[in-house]
């Protein structure tokens, strides 16, 4: 039981009876600890965010392949009424210029586009007649679309669907600040909008590259216009998560007292074996549930 | 001791740290964040003088607080001069009042209500007249915001929706060719607002003008000519018999081409009396419809039939049915639809009548019964489904329901009842099921498309509605022809109904199937040219396109790009349909651009590095401070600041 101090324990070195005599000053020290936890552990979700995240978009873009394989070889997504449902592979985006060849998934809240670029879900597929939108992240989960900016007029992206292969030519790019016309709204032309956000890391704004169809479009079903939910729009989060945060706060103090219960009765260094896994698993959630609080073509 | 500090050092840096997380977040974009979405936003007109019906949906509201709805400048701030005021008028009457109340919040902070918005003139003296310093204007050249709050004096505390108008058809030219159309409630709303003031602009330059008219009456104009002035007329069945003699008698015929597809809706405002919510959601079987109309139900919280179909329904004590007082197409289609599906029940209405007005069969005319309301015109019709009549206005007595083009149904933000066949199966009206609706319509003798009416398919809309242009075709009427300017002009709006009009369809319209787009085209270059020849049959195949271009995948997957599947024919197909892969042209109806809104979501990243940069930098001063005050009291073994500050 009088095992040496564990690592959380190490602050609490000083004598008891100090400890009692100096109230005060042990606050303050308490406290100091506390807060440099806290500007640790948010360092630590900024590597997550901008580096570790990277992991799940590779992960889900492998997992989609077979997926999008299944869909377009004689699969509905061959068929002219098909609509994809939400985290179904849409298609294959592929641009030369900045070295990208990412799967897009159907759906542009914070949670699809951790898997990739998102198609926007009130946009015609690509290829088919309309204004197709697809959002991309631009610093985190591996930022596929990091390098949009170098785009110029001219630049071809291609894109396949299991309605076949559509090469569209870069028509624009810019910026769109709040007030402007949001240009993932529908418009008659034949166009694909790649939107992310802008400037990259404070995403008040988008970037925006559209491009025209240089062949005819496939048919697609006629869309009905629909509002697009506040949470779909990439620019916003999905603060309906949040909830997910209390949950993982119950959890985290269920692991604490274990471990404290489990270090008195049993032993400190089962007790540390035990909970860093434990501990870092609830991080890894924690990180991952507020990621999708942030913009979501951040 | 030192256990009970170890939990201590163990619980509290990971609850500040969720704390943190949770806080951060919460404070800035909170579950109680009050949104609103306003649907339409953008196109808003001025729809025969009720302004736009709009439908309100808010989140994150209080739980019991009243919600207001104020129209405004765009970015008003001072409600006495900036917005709508209570009390004075606009260009809707009293309909559109200067602050409209939403409704009460209920528990879950969500909601919808439907809102007029006031066009034109806002604050105005009953006779009009403006009113210095408080008259505003709201429409497309002045921009203007609807403010949504539960403080409807204080307009920083409302959430603002920047809302955008239409061109209306007055802002067009006035010395275009002109181009006179008469015609049915299914092609007034697109042509009279939307295709109007599109065709008014070069190069088309059309001074085009529809006039409401019932069917029969239009036709009875176009036959007329040069007299009534009328160039076509717009309606969704052809002449009758008298009519086509009289058409031949002048020595001309006519040729139908479709322009317009909807759907004929049974549509309603009904509100639930527990909730004080509109119903949007109302399930009735043909029996029940065709009990309704005929005055055989009328209170039906009393009707066990209705609450097993709408069982969280609480009804109103009356549900007024609404009709058509004057001959016309609608009623012709509703009651053909009655005929097949539900004649039992409809003959029944008039069971102690003699003669029975019920028992032959379709007809334009509804029998008058003392408790259907018959209404003049369809504006009329669907103006009382939205807004009650004369002493009958109270949501809380009274209900509405009635027959309405699908158009008008979404311009006054009606929903529409679904149908449950005997079969158990349900077809709501949607774009969708009435463009399925359509496709599987069956040309009749004169080749113009018929509903089938007696179809119980869950995916196909039973009433679609396919509004044809009547229009001179093979010989020249020789009484009161039209002259070559007109034929022009005809021919150019058919040509943009066929083509760009397709692609900027208000709501409640489904794009042509093709082949019928293919139709109108080829009757556009008949127009007073060939001899009389038989019409094209409406599914004739159009030229076979170039095949689909089909590019070879690349290396890394390898998704094969078949032909596109070409969708199912409109109707019969003729089997080279199936061999030569049809050119399909589908169009998105292309609402108006809306603003880009920034979001505070974007307020978490940098919240969070500013408050890991606080927190490290209070941290470490903290532990130096007591790390001096500890040294200089004593010397303790202080590894834990060292060790804190080197993670």
């Amino acid at each position: 039981m009088q095992e040496p101090e564990t690592t959380f324990d190490l602050t609490a070195a000083e004598p008891v009876a100090t400890a009692a005599a100096r109230p005060r000053g042990r606050v303050i020290r308490v406290a100091g600890v506390c807060l440099i936890a806290v500007a640790v552990v948010i360092g630590l979700f900024l590597v997550y965010l901008f580096g570790a995240s990277r992991i799940i978009e590779e992960r889900s873009q492998r997992m989609l392949l077979p997926e999008f394989r299944s869909l377009t070889q004689q699969g509905p997504a061959t068929t002219t009424d098909w609509r994809p449902a939400p985290g179904q592979p849409v298609a294959l985006l592929s641009i030369p210029k900045i070295g990208l060849e990412e799967i897009v998934v159907e759906g542009t809240s914070a949670s699809a586009l951790t898997q990739g670029p998102g198609h926007l879900r009130e946009s015609p597929v690509p290829g088919r007649p309309g204004n197709s939108v697809i959002a991309g992240r631009r610093t985190t989960f591996g930022a596929p679309f990091r390098n949009l900016d170098v785009m110029r007029a001219g630049d071809e992206i291609h894109v396949i669907t299991g309605q076949g292969a559509f090469t569209y030519k870069v028509t624009s790019i810019g910026s769109v600040m709040p007030g402007q016309v949001d240009p993932i709204s529908p418009s008659a032309k034949d166009q694909l909008t790649l939107v992310t956000s802008a400037p990259a890391y404070t995403a008040r704004g988008r970037l925006v590259v559209v491009a025209e169809l240089t062949s005819d479009p496939a048919p697609g079903p006629a869309l009905t216009t629909q509002v697009i939910p506040s949470d779909e729009t990439g620019l916003a989060g999905q603060p309906a998560k949040a909830g997910w945060l209390l949950l993982l706060i119950e959890a985290a103090a269920a692991v604490a007292l274990g471990a404290v219960w489990f270090s008195r009765r049993i032993s400190t260094r089962v007790a540390v074996f035990l909970a860093t896994p434990l501990v870092l698993a609830l991080l890894w959630a924690t990180f991952g549930i507020t990621a999708r609080l942030l913009p979501a073509t951040l | 001791m030192r256990t009970r500090r170890g939990i201590a050092l163990v619980i509290v840096p990971i609850c500040l740290t969720l704390a943190v997380l949770v806080g951060l977040p919460g404070a800035a974009i909170g579950a109680g964040h009050p949104s609103v979405s306003i649907s339409p936003r953008a196109g808003l007109l001025d729809f025969t003088g009720d302004g736009q019906y709009v439908t309100v949906s808010w989140r994150g509201f209080p739980r019991d607080s009243v919600l207001y709805l104020r129209e405004c400048v765009r970015g008003a701030t001072d409600p006495l001069s900036q917005c709508a005021q209570p009390g004075f008028t606009s260009t809707c009457g009293d309909a559109c009042p200067g602050i409209q109340t939403l409704g009460l919040v209920d528990k879950t902070g969500a909601g919808s209500a439907v809102a007029q918005v006031a066009i034109g003139l806002i604050n105005v003296k009953p006779n009009l007249d403006a009113i210095a310093g408080k008259t505003i204007t709201c429409d497309f050249q002045n921009a203007c915001s609807l403010f949504i709050g539960t403080t409807p004096s204080n307009l920083a505390t409302m959430t603002e929706v920047p809302i955008s108008f239409a061109t209306p058809p007055l802002a067009c030219p006035t010395d275009g060719s002109p181009l006179t159309a008469e015609g049915g409630s299914a092609g007034f709303r697109v042509v009279e607002f939307a295709w109007s003031v599109k065709v008014c602009a070069a190069p088309l330059n059309l001074s085009l003008d529809y006039t409401l008219q019932p069917a029969g009456t239009a036709l009875d104009d176009y036959i007329q000519g040069g007299l009534s002035d009328v160039d076509l007329a717009v309606v969704p069945q052809p002449m009758d018999a008298p009519q086509t003699a009289a058409l031949s008698a002048a020595g001309g015929s006519v040729g139908y081409a479709p322009i317009a597809a909807s759907g004929l809706v049974f549509a309603y405002r009904v509100f639930d009396q527990t909730s004080g919510h509109q119903v949007t959601t109302l399930t009735l079987t043909p029996d029940l419809l065709a009990k309704i109309f005929t005055g055989q139900v009328t209170q039906w919280y009393l009707d066990k039939e209705i609450e097993k179909l709408n069982p969280t329904v609480a009804f109103p004590t009356f549900i007024a049915t609404v009709g058509r007082g004057d001959a016309n197409e609608d009623t012709q289609q509703m009651t053909s639809w009655m005929w097949a599906n539900a004649r039992k029940a409809w003959v029944s209405g008039g069971r102690r009548m003699k003669p029975n007005p019920f028992a032959s069969g379709p007809t334009d005319l509804l029998p008058s019964l003392g408790q259907i309301d018959l209404v003049t015109g369809a504006r009329g019709e669907a103006r009382v489904i939205a807004k009650g009549d004369g002493d009958v206005v109270s949501t809380s007595t009274y209900g509405w329901i009635g027959y309405v083009d699908s158009s008008w149904a979404a311009s006054y933000q009606l929903p529409t009842v679904r149908i449950k066949y005997p079969n158990g199966k349900v077809v709501r009206a949607t774009p969708r099921t009435i463009a399925r609706g359509i496709a599987v319509m069956r040309p009749d003798v004169q080749g113009l498309l018929t509903p089938a009416y007696g179809r119980q398919d869950p995916k196909a809309w039973p009433i679609p509605t396919v509004s044809y242009a009547a229009i001179p075709h093979g010989a020249e009427r020789t009484k009161n022809p039209p002259t070559p300017e007109k034929l022009d002009a005809l021919r150019s709006f058919l040509t943009f109904a066929a083509g760009a009009g397709q692609t900027s369809l208000p709501p409640g319209y489904v794009p042509l199937p093709p082949a019928l787009r293919q139709r109108t085209k080829v009757l556009t270059n008949q127009i007073m040219k060939a001899p009389p020849e038989p019409t094209p049959h409406p599914t004739a195949a159009p030229p076979p396109p170039p095949p689909p271009v089909v590019a070879p995948p690349p290396p890394v997957v390898a998704p094969p790009a078949p032909p596109p599947a070409a969708p199912p024919p409109p109707s019969v197909a003729p089997p080279t349909s199936s061999i030569a892969p049809q050119q399909v042209v589908y169009v998105a109806p292309v609402a108006a651009p809306v603003a880009l809104v920034a979001s505070p979501s974007r307020l978490i990243l940098p919240g969070l590095v500013f408050g890991a940069m606080a927190a490290l930098a209070v941290g470490v001063v903290l532990l130096g401070s007591s790390f001096i005050g500890g040294r200089s009291g004593r010397a303790p073994k202080d590894q834990g600041s060292a060790e804190g500050a080197a993670s």
